[in-house]
């Protein structure tokens, strides 16, 4: 499967309109919730069997956002990496994604122990019902991301409870995160993002 | 009540430098630090002489409250240059550091279980 996650920034009258247009493309979409970190306006995420499925709908997606006069959008496509589904076909929970970039001189050489220190999240944060953890493909906006971390809550208070407050999260992973620690190696730019999609997105 | 944690400094100076370090960590890095909400609880001196040919090590421990104090110094560190600084001009003065973050035995229970 390929995915892509968009994160739009758009004037507040145009929002019900463009995620009307991107759900009749197939997608999910929904206004971001208060909190955010960067997230942008209107959250969409759209699935496909292949990479090349996901080329042929392109150009109407970015045809919809230019018509909406999106301001801004910070994306990612990617072949579906790690995941995990506690919770199949949770609907109406809280779908978050975060973009971020790793891409920090020592990156390169950390990126494995990183990658597989990120997917025990969901085994000490038992919060994050769904999960995928994936490497981007190609993406654009603020930085080049270089990888997608989607998560599914319950509620909204999984993700602001548990999920950042539990010790693995601040005491262990945020140190990849984290300028201050000799293990940094993600840009401090990140979009932090969250949205009710309204449908399953990860399982 | 949220639990006390500690955030470690385990900085190897390099060699003959401990002291400068140390001086250093205290006027360009610690004011920042209180600012930020993080409490000095000590600063130890491996092995308890200032080197010359050798290296020393410094062990500065912080206090926060909780994980919100600890979210709050470290989203604000991150985006003040002035950190990004500081730690660039230590760089000629440490062989080696590492930062961790930890609690007493006694609330790893309550820590984890949130």
């Amino acid at each position: 499967m390929f995915d892509l996650v968009c994160l739009i920034d758009l004037s507040e009258p145009a929002r019900a309109g463009l995620a009307a247009s991107l759900k009749a493309l197939g997608g999910s979409a929904a206004p971001v919730m208060e909190g955010n970190f960067n997230g942008g306006d209107l959250a969409a995420r759209f699935s496909y069997t292949d990479e090349a499925t996901y080329r042929a709908a392109r150009p109407a997606i970015d045809a919809a956002l230019a018509e909406a006069g999106a301001t801004r959008c910070n994306w990612a496509c990617f072949e579906r990496g790690q995941g995990g589904a506690a919770a199949p076909g949770l609907a109406d929970g809280v779908w978050r994604g975060l973009l971020l970039c790793a891409d920090r001189p020592q990156a390169e050489a950390r990126l494995d122990q990183f990658e597989a220190e990120m997917v025990l999240m969901p085994k000490y944060i038992p919060a994050i019902r769904n999960w995928r953890f994936s490497r981007a493909l190609e993406s654009g906006g603020d930085l080049k991301w270089t990888h997608v971390w989607e998560q599914e809550y319950a509620d909204i208070g999984g993700l602001m409870g548990p999920y950042m407050l539990h010790p693995y999260h601040w005491a262990l992973i945020d140190r990849w995160f984290d300028p201050e620690c000799p293990d940094w190696i993600v840009n401090v730019t990140l979009c932090h993002s969250f949205a009710a999609l309204g449908e399953a997105a990860l399982s | 009540m949220d639990q006390t944690i500690y955030i470690v400094d385990d900085i190897v100076a390099a060699p003959g430098k401990g002291r400068e370090l140390l001086e250093l960590y205290r006027s360009a890095y610690a004011p920042g630090a209180r600012a930020r909400g993080m409490v000095l609880d000590r600063e130890i001196v491996a092995p308890p002489m200032w080197l010359d040919e050798l290296s020393n090590r410094l062990l500065i421990t912080w206090t926060v409250q909780g994980a919100p104090g600890w979210w709050g110094q470290g989203v604000q560190s991150r985006y003040d240059p002035a950190v990004a600084e500081f730690w660039q001009q230590a760089d000629g003065l440490i062989a080696q550091r590492a930062r961790y973050f930890g609690a007493a035995e006694a609330d790893v229970e309550g820590i984890s279980h949130v």
